[in-house]
């Protein structure tokens, strides 16, 4: 069986699920595998599609690296070709107690 | 006495289907991004308003797209014939708001339509409603784009701001949007409750009767309920809100109640704007906590698709910002003949006709109008003598063209105030909201000898045409064969 098709029955067979971001910074300054606090759209079909969460999460270029699928837009909403891949690690209840001001999300790796 | 009116949302509907400015869509049409780009397309051709009846995902949902984008919809709602002149309408608005204030009337609970329906605790769900995604990519589903925010002040609970700042729903009770600082939200909100940490009541009403939703978006000294009152020359019926004190237009479509929530922000954006331009940076934006929604039966959500001109961020700022100016200008008792804001520049350039009564009338006029409370919201002035017609973009472009001195005629102003959705200011300009103006001189100078001084060669010149000559010419147009 080929790579591509492998894939393919692997997405169908783990329905992974589809979101997306907004990325503010140059996409080359993105930092990968760093736990980050974003927003991100949950992309199901449905009434709730884009429906907005706060997540600590880690993202790759990779895109079978992570268990769901993540698409990039730019600051103007642009929406790139990549795929990308994202590992939500925590939900965030509420809106977090930090002054947010959206940069596309805010690292938490340790300083 | 009492002008022709509609009460609500629905009695308009009926009205532009008998005149021919709406077109009803019966087959399903999808939320995402499909009913925003039928609004964004009939703006853009200048179409009917596009009235959808069947939305996916959302049985019993009703949709009605660009309601107040085009000159005729504008004389609709105002009673007038579609065809009024824009000077004719200019000077019958004008007329009603300066005649007295009408105090807008509360009605009981159970006779207001907007309470039909009254989701509270675990109901409320803002993805219950056909919120639509606009434009592909925009930061959300922008469910607020032709509806008012009403909110009252901290301070004096009795003035009450109706305004139209758009909201996006991030979740399903959390809306989030821009309220710039030096707007009458703003104020109220960052001047009065934020310093507090006190949370804001707001009700955000969706689908009003068209008035309120002009008056909403004017500049009023005024309590916006009376004001709708005098544009209707009838009292605007309101309806208290089931979580707070403020009252609603009663036959609204949907009611949606909560709280601003201050020192917190949602990111929000981008968005399409009245620019049309996606300029606006995303970025962390005032938060609304929803408590409760309110609903007619069979709702019909009402829909603006900001982008290229016309919609009616465009169609009514222009008119409403061109009326204020013009007040402003003549109330210092400078001879002008009119001022127009053509809907084509988004509300950015103001043109004043004007007698050249005295030199640097247009710096005059230009100081004038740039040092006003409205001054964000346009940057450009284009001064005109008073025989120029300030509704024809052609005789305007010819003036633009032909009158103004490439070095001697433009005036700028640096370090002024802006708006974030200049598209053409700087990112770090746009951060601060800063901008800078500049005046087109189209005047001739009032030093060149008479004889020096070029004439406009045009049949209305009696320099050119005596008026014998105009009128028997004109007398016998037809005559000649013509069927203009």
């Amino acid at each position: 069986m080929s790579p591509k098709n492998y894939n393919i029955i692997k997405e169908v067979i783990v329905l992974r699920q589809e979101w997306d971001t907004y990325i503010l910074t140059k996409l080359v300054d993105v930092e990968e595998d760093v736990e980050a606090l974003r927003v991100i759209r949950d992309l199901t079909p449905g009434t709730h599609k884009y429906k907005g969460r706060f997540v600590k999460c880690l993202i790759s270029r990779d895109p079978d690296k992570y268990p769901d699928r993540l698409r990039v837009r730019l600051g103007r909403g642009q929406l790139t070709n990549h795929i990308w891949s994202i590992k939500i690690t925590e939900n965030v209840e509420g809106i977090p107690t930090k002054p947010y001001h959206m940069s596309g999300g805010i690292s938490l790796k340790e300083e | 006495m009492a002008y022709k009116h509609y009460k609500d949302n629905r009695e308009f509907i009926k009205a532009l289907i008998e005149s021919g400015d709406l077109v009803t869509i019966e087959q399903e049409v999808d939320w995402d991004m499909e009913l925003g780009a039928i609004v964004r397309r009939a703006c853009e051709k200048k179409s009917p308003a596009p009235y959808f009846k069947k939305i996916k995902d959302y049985p019993g949902w009703e949709g009605f797209g660009a309601p107040l984008s085009t000159w005729r919809r504008l004389n609709i709602a105002m009673g007038l014939d579609p065809d009024t002149p824009i000077n004719v309408l200019q000077d019958e608005y004008l007329r009603r708001i300066t005649e007295p204030l009408v105090k807008p009337v509360e009605i009981a609970r159970n006779d207001a339509p907007c309470k039909e329906n009254i989701l509270t605790g675990a109901d409320v769900d803002l993805f219950k409603l056909v919120a639509p995604m606009v434009h592909g990519g925009d930061g959300g589903r922008y469910l607020c784009t032709w509806h008012m925010v009403v909110g009252a002040s901290l301070k004096d609970p009795e003035f009450v701001n109706w305004g139209m700042y758009r909201q996006m729903v991030f979740d399903e009770t959390t809306m989030c949007g821009p309220v710039l600082p030096f707007s009458d939200m703003g104020k109220m909100f960052y001047g009065e409750y934020a310093p507090l940490n006190k949370p804001m009541p707001f009700a955000t009403v969706i689908g009003m009767d068209p008035l309120s939703g002009v008056a909403a978006c004017a500049p009023s000294p005024y309590p916006e309920t009376e004001y709708t009152g005098q544009l209707m020359g009838a009292p605007v019926e309101l309806v208290k809100c089931e979580t707070s004190d403020l009252l609603v237009p009663a036959h609204a479509e949907i009611i949606i109640e909560g709280e601003v929530i201050p020192h917190v922000g949602i990111e929000e954006a981008p968005f399409g704007e009245y620019t049309g331009y996606r300029t606006s940076p995303r970025a962390g934006r005032t938060v609304y906590k929803v408590k409760c929604i309110t609903y007619r039966n069979n709702p019909i959500l009402t829909v603006s698709n900001m982008g290229v001109p016309t919609d009616e961020g465009q169609l009514l700022r222009s008119f409403s910002l061109a009326l204020e100016m013009r007040k402003l200008i003549e109330s210092q008792q400078i001879p002008i003949s009119g001022v127009y804001m053509l809907p084509e520049s988004t509300h950015h350039l103001v043109v004043v006709g004007v007698k050249n009564a005295y030199p640097g009338i247009a710096h005059q006029i230009g100081h004038l109008v740039f040092g006003s409370k409205l001054a964000p919201w346009f940057h450009q002035v284009m001064v005109v003598d008073e025989k120029t017609d300030i509704y024809n973009i052609n005789e305007l472009i010819h003036d633009f063209c032909t009158k103004l001195h490439p070095s001697r005629g433009i005036h700028i102003y640096t370090s002024h105030v802006g708006t974030p959705l200049y598209p053409f200011a700087s990112p770090e300009d746009r951060k601060y909201g800063k901008g800078d103006k500049v005046v087109f001189d189209c005047l001739f100078p009032l030093d060149w000898p008479l004889a020096e001084t070029p004439i406009k060669v045009i049949f209305s010149n009696k320099d050119i045409y005596p008026e014998e000559v105009q009128q028997k010419v004109l007398g016998s147009w037809k005559s000649y064969g013509f069927k203009d």
